[in-house]
């Protein structure tokens, strides 16, 4: 690339300076940052490179940029995979915005620290504003502050001495093949040291992984590992150049000698082959045109499959001109930003405003001039908008997730989202939809919040996606524009093509491809006999669901915000069975001040007013889904980590404000407080002692409750309900903690069914520990919404049944439909099977 | 090609790479853009953006740069096979409504295009 830009950089650190594409990170090592150079460090002080301003300081002190005067910055990245040290063993001299000059004291660090937490401190140093340049004393020691280590805008790279010998008439193209040896195929050392091998010749050298037909050239690392290269892949190898036949010859005995890696000679044995068998449980994929899933958001939907490939066509990288290129820029991102705004509007038409935060915080992303900036620098060096812009938040949302924690991570995809935004309106694309034919189920790879509510609702009348999760933003919004949306469909749904006719159910987890005509019928049937019952439903919805032998059953909602409230007391919600706190502190850069929070609460118990109860559980979030101000390391196994309650314990100061905030609002309806993910008695007496802590400030008394969501709890209710006021069951993550299954598992999740015979046991023993101690018990999870389980729950004695808000009037209705002492009979024979499939059967 | 009757387009910024605008007549651009483009058969969407005319085409491959160039294109960007953008400085927006404002029936029999 041709640079306009001239600058020197001296090295901020003493020790052995290696090529970038030396590096052991290989995102560094690809350049995916960008260019720079690499230093084994022999000394802890860091220097700045040149005079500039400090740009970036991580929190975790072991990375600084410097932005020189000419607006090139430059990353100092001290150690590999540092950043889990969190500052621990750094030291920064400079605070954020500095002016430095060449030479200065950035930071120290701390050598045997590091290495002693396993990490390397070998240094990267890397122009993360696009420029290249070349190396300066390469593969010696060099001094810190002392020695030039790398020129940006200097003379392009010396010819190298071979080359004069020959004339171009005397370049040949040779052709090898040979099998790898590599025990993990090529994976980033192997890599490095053929790119080395390489190097040192003139010729193109070209690498064809024969197996799977991809090929690349042999001089980018994450190219060579973008071959998915295995042991016994055959390679062929193609060098062109004058110095073809050396270059050849090094190549092959580089890779016969293993490229820096012990090799055996000979390749193992072949194995038996075992012949491939389907799953020896559940329903086979593809077979009688039944492609399972998991539900993300309910429905039914007969329609026609339509394939929607998020691929980018090709674009030029070279510009028409700067200042037509930067009329590009300007015009893509304020028309990205007038979108945006059209979306928050178009959300706010459809009530679905409360999930429009993520847009709002999308158009900030927008005035950002990180990504802006960067792009402004590659247009003015020659490219094009397009690939100036594309290149530039590619590296912003790949430095987000390379240098900071999951909070950042998930901004990466937004960035991502944004990004794609201003891209494709920078191509001049259509917008997605435009196209679609009439009662179209939209098939992706996954999809983003923003495509959910850009859909074409005319024509989209359900989504299925091959990744995605259940429990995702998007399908949360799927499921509030009434959308049917199925996750995890198995990858054959590619083999269908675009106009297939399909009946989409997602409440039973699939998707029926090229439909019997009975099949049609039948689903038609269905979808009539739900309309009709809904219609019924709805006339009667604020009529109390009483069983035939009068035994009344408390119908609830689930709730995230106002919105929802106003919508349940219209829907005949009799309260309010959990509202998911965790919206207010959610898409936000800061936590909810004492005066926000209180008045949010107050806004909803006063919607649902003195007689309808609210039940709040207090903040329920956790490494799977990280808040922006409250950092939590990246866990193993999210699931079974810092989730629910225990975020509460561990910082009772986030707790106390929230409690705090709710005993402040309480008199404005009827409120009830409720910890999820209680799994000890310790755990409640703690929290417990919390809440009476600020009753007793506050002067207010409210009910305290738990989520039965761990076995344990159950296991133990008996204990519980002499301390607590009310169990409410969550099923889904009841079933998950029980069964051992992911309840988002693409292959495993079909088999989380809330009326498994052991969750119903559970479940019944919460029930009957709560009775002798006079308490109640509510299901505030999937399963109380589920038509075929609603007979069982109310059997087994559960008092309140808290749902989605559209599904209430039809949970009322089917309560009123059934006789009690049945349901009771019903639920104690499930109580017996052994099977889900057994209780499933009952139900029928 | 016929003499243009319209002066200069003035770049507002002179730009180091962007090539000099030719002098062009909007109407007969569009209209030679537009037979040049394959004509109703061909195009699908007619846009345009600040400088560029934006086409989305069922077939770009049969479009020749070098003929575009020669109605006054100062420069075209193809993006995959259906997106073409056609540079023509600051009468983007107006090429582009009269080019959308060819009624459906005119074949483009009349209008004169180079070899």
């Amino acid at each position: 690339m041709s640079s306009t830009v001239n600058l020197s950089l001296v090295a901020p650190l003493t020790g052995m300076l290696l090529s970038i594409e030396e590096s052991s990170d290989p995102v560094f090592a690809g350049r995916l940052i960008g260019d720079g150079i690499v230093i084994n460090p022999t000394d802890n002080v860091v220097l700045a490179p040149c005079d500039g301003v400090v740009s970036q300081l991580h929190d975790a002190k072991h990375a600084v940029a410097i932005k020189s005067d000419t607006g090139v910055e430059i990353l100092i990245h001290v150690g590999i995979d540092t950043v889990m040290l969190r500052g621990e063993g750094f030291n920064a001299n400079v605070n954020i915005n500095d002016k430095v000059t060449i030479g200065q004291q950035l930071m120290t660090f701390d050598p045997e620290l590091i290495k002693a937490k396993g990490a390397s401190i070998q240094t990267a140093i890397m122009i993360t504003t696009g420029e290249t340049g070349l190396m300066a004393n390469a593969g010696t020691e060099v001094i810190a502050g002392k020695n030039v280590v790398f020129t940006i805008g200097g003379e392009p790279q010396k010819v190298m001495s071979t080359e004069s010998k020959y004339s171009h008439h005397d370049s040949v193209t040779l052709t090898e093949d040979l099998v790898l040896k590599n025990p993990l195929g090529l994976h980033a050392r192997p890599s490095a040291t053929l790119i080395k091998i390489v190097k040192s010749f003139s010729s193109q050298v070209q690498i064809l992984n024969k197996d799977n037909g991809k090929e690349c050239s042999a001089n980018s690392l994450t190219a060579l590992m973008g071959l998915a290269t295995v042991l016994g892949s055959k390679l062929q190898i193609t060098v062109t150049g004058p110095d073809a036949k050396e270059a050849m010859a090094a190549i092959i005995e580089g890779f016969n000698s293993g490229l820096g890696e012990a090799v055996a000679d000979e390749l193992p044995a072949e194995d038996e082959v075992f012949a491939d068998e389907p799953p020896l449980l559940g329903p086979v994929a593809g077979s009688d045109g039944r492609l399972p899933g998991v539900k993300a958001a309910p429905g039914m939907a007969i329609g026609k499959l339509f394939h929607l490939v998020h691929e980018l066509p090709d674009y030029p990288e070279e510009g028409v001109g700067v200042s037509d290129e930067m009329g590009q820029l300007d015009y893509g991102i304020s028309q990205a930003n007038k979108s945006l705004q059209q979306l928050v509007s178009k959300m706010e038409q459809e009530h679905v405003g409360g999930h429009a935060e993520v847009f709002v915080a999308h158009q900030q992303l927008l005035e950002d001039p990180a990504i802006r900036d960067r792009a402004r620098s590659l247009i003015e060096a020659g490219k094009s908008a397009m690939w100036a812009w594309h290149r530039s938040f590619l590296a912003e949302a790949d430095e987000m997730r390379k240098l900071d924690n999951p909070m950042l991570a998930a901004r990466a995809s937004d960035v991502e989202d944004v990004g794609l935004r201003v891209l494709r309106i920078l191509m001049g694309m259509d917008d997605a939809g435009a196209q679609l034919p009439d009662n179209t189920i939209l098939c992706l790879e996954d999809i983003t919040p923003s495509e959910v509510v850009t859909l074409d609702r005319q024509k989209v009348i359900g989504i299925v996606t091959l990744h995605g999760g259940a429990t995702s933003h998007a399908a949360i919004l799927a499921g509030s524009l009434g959308l049917p949306y199925l996750v995890n469909v198995p990858a054959s749904v590619r083999d269908y093509n675009n106009g297939t006719d399909v009946v989409l159910n997602t409440n039973r987890g699939y998707m029926l491809v090229n439909p019997t005509p009975e099949e049609i019928e039948r689903t038609v049937n269905r979808q009539k006999r739900a309309a009709a019952e809904l219609e019924a439903a709805l006339k009667v919805a604020d009529q109390p669901a009483i069983t035939l032998d009068g035994h009344r059953v408390e119908v609830a909602a689930n709730i995230a915000n106002q919105e929802d409230a106003e919508k349940a007391v219209k829907l005949g919600a009799e309260a309010v069975g959990l509202l998911r706190s965790e919206f207010l502190y959610m898409e936000r850069a800061t936590e909810p001040s004492l005066a926000e929070q209180v008045n949010a609460y107050k806004g909803i118990l006063g919607a649902m007013g003195k007689d309808r109860p609210v039940i709040i559980r207090t903040l329920d979030v956790g490494g799977d889904k990280p808040l922006g101000y409250l950092p939590l390391p990246w866990e193993e196994n999210p699931f079974l980590g810092e989730r629910g309650v225990r975020i509460g314990i561990n910082r009772p100061a986030v707790l106390r404000k929230q409690i705090r905030a709710i005993l402040q609002a309480a008199s404005a309806g009827h409120a009830r407080i409720m910890f999820p993910m209680i799994s000890s008695l310790d755990e409640f007496r703690a929290v417990k002692r919390l809440v009476q802590d600020e009753q007793e400030k506050a002067g207010v008394t409210v009910e305290v409750g738990i989520m039965i969501e761990v076995p344990s709890a159950a296991l133990l209710a008996d204990h519980f309900a002499k301390e607590v006021d009310f169990f409410s069951v969550g099923t889904n993550d009841l079933t998950q903690y029980t069964l051992a299954v992911d309840r988002g598992h693409p292959k495993l999740a079909a088999r989380v069914d809330g009326l498994h015979p052991a969750v119903l046991r559970l479940i019944d023993m919460t029930v009957q520990a709560a009775d002798r101690e006079g308490k109640w018990t509510g299901v505030c999870g999937g399963l109380a919404s589920d038509l075929n389980a609603v007979p069982i729950l109310v059997g087994l004695g559960v008092q309140e049944l808290s749902i989605s808000v559209p599904a209430i009037p039809v949970v009322k209705a089917r309560v009123r439909g059934l006789n009690y002492s049945e349901c009771q009979s019903l639920a104690r024979e499930a109580l017996t099977l052994d099977s889900v499939e057994d209780v499933r059967r009952l139900m029928a | 090609m016929s003499a243009p009757a319209n002066p200069a387009p003035a770049s507002q910024t002179p730009a180091r790479q962007t090539p000099a605008p030719k002098p062009v007549d909007s109407t007969l651009f569009a209209r030679q853009c537009f037979k040049l483009a394959g004509g109703h058969a061909n195009v699908t969407r007619i846009d345009a953006c600040v400088t560029r005319v934006r086409l989305t085409l069922k077939d770009t491959t049969k479009i020749s740069d070098d003929r575009l160039k020669a109605i006054g294109a100062l420069a075209l960007v193809r993006v995959g096979d259906k997106y073409l953008q056609i540079v023509v400085g600051p009468k983007a927006e107006e090429i582009a409504k009269k080019m959308r404002d060819i009624p459906v029936t005119d074949d483009l029999a009349n209008v004169e295009v180079p070899a």
